[in-house]
């Protein structure tokens, strides 16, 4: 006997009237959502870290926790007594030409970096006590690029922010004669 | 203390404030600086589910005394995530900080208070105006025949 849903097996003539009526099933492994944006995807790594209306500690949402966007991370320790340092800076972003840059004072960073065009904004996350993203255009390894960044405050245990995560990535962008960009 | 920078925040002609609705107040939830970022990050902060409250994007312009701000963007339980223009509550947060000069130089706020009255209303008041007329007309005049007859 052929039922309408052997049919739809089997593929025969009825099966555009017996899609119809079959009920879709939601797959057992959903395809996973990635946000195409990283500061997006930052952004929602930091609020899920959040507890309640406290801010992320520093000593839980660390670099790795950024998974594959680790490579487009660093980190500020704003309390160091000699000024704001990175403690950690992902390898895409890492200066050639810059010797000693893992702990070295925000202030040397070159600005033809993106490193160094994303990490001079730090004040404002301590003033705002919020991620702010912002973006524009630069130099970085001696191209122009178009860039987007974003840092995020993290507290210590007493809920004073400590560190700041930055992220940041970028595209080439084509110099016209007569466009500037910068 | 190491909070000193000589690299300070480039100042930004306009800035855009994700707030989100809670206990009754909005929120500062993030800033950014690109109006499509901005609304993006507040899709994604409406949709993720931690704001059941409502989010919204404000436009903020801030110069030497003044600041102002227009809605961009709202997202709220109860309008299905519509882009509206409506009067919002107050905006509770460290970046709302209202001078006692403040203005709202854009455009939303240059309506009138009184709403326009539609124009079948206004025929109507016409068409009474004309009857009320011709009623006294005709009660003067029946008042000066019956004035004139009584002589």
């Amino acid at each position: 006997m052929h039922t309408r849903a052997c049919n739809a097996k089997t593929g025969l003539e009825e099966k555009g009237s017996v899609l119809q009526n079959l009920v879709p099933m939601p797959s057992a492994t959903p395809a996973p959502l990635t946000e195409k944006r990283l500061v997006l995807r930052i952004l929602d790594l930091w609020r899920r870290f959040h507890n309640g209306d406290e801010m992320p500690l520093a000593s839980v949402l660390t670099a790795p926790q950024a998974g594959a966007d680790v490579d487009h991370v660093y980190l500020i320790d704003i309390c160091h007594i000699d000024g704001p340092r990175f403690t950690f800076i992902g390898p895409a972003l890492q200066v050639p030409d810059w010797p000693g840059q893992s702990e070295a004072l925000i202030a040397e960073c070159p600005e033809d970096s993106v490193l160094g065009l994303t990490s001079r904004n730090w004040r404002e996350i301590v003033d705002r006590e919020v991620p702010v993203t912002r973006g524009g255009v630069g130099r970085n390894r001696g191209e122009a690029v178009l860039y987007r960044s974003i840092l995020v405050p993290l507290a210590d245990e007493s809920g004073r922010i400590s560190v700041i995560m930055g992220a940041a990535n970028w595209r080439l962008v084509e110099q016209h004669s007569g466009t500037p960009i910068e | 203390m190491a909070l000193q920078s000589s690299d300070a925040a480039p100042s930004l002609a306009r800035t855009y404030e994700i707030q989100r609705f809670s206990n009754g107040r909005w929120i500062l939830d993030s800033v950014a600086d690109d109006k499509k970022v901005a609304i993006e990050m507040a899709t994604a902060l409406w949709k993720g589910g931690r704001a059941p409250g409502g989010v919204q994007v404000m436009a903020v312009q801030t110069r030497a005394s003044q600041f102002s701000e227009v809605r961009v963007f709202r997202a709220m339980p109860n309008d299905g995530a519509a882009e509206k223009q409506a009067p919002a509550p107050k905006v509770e947060g460290k970046a709302q900080v209202n001078a006692p000069t403040e203005v709202r130089d854009f455009k939303h706020g240059a309506h009138s208070d009184a709403p326009a009255r539609p124009k079948k209303e206004r025929f109507r008041d016409l068409i009474l105006a004309l009857k009320v007329a011709t009623f006294l007309g005709i009660a003067a005049a029946a008042f000066e025949a019956f004035h004139l007859l009584s002589r």
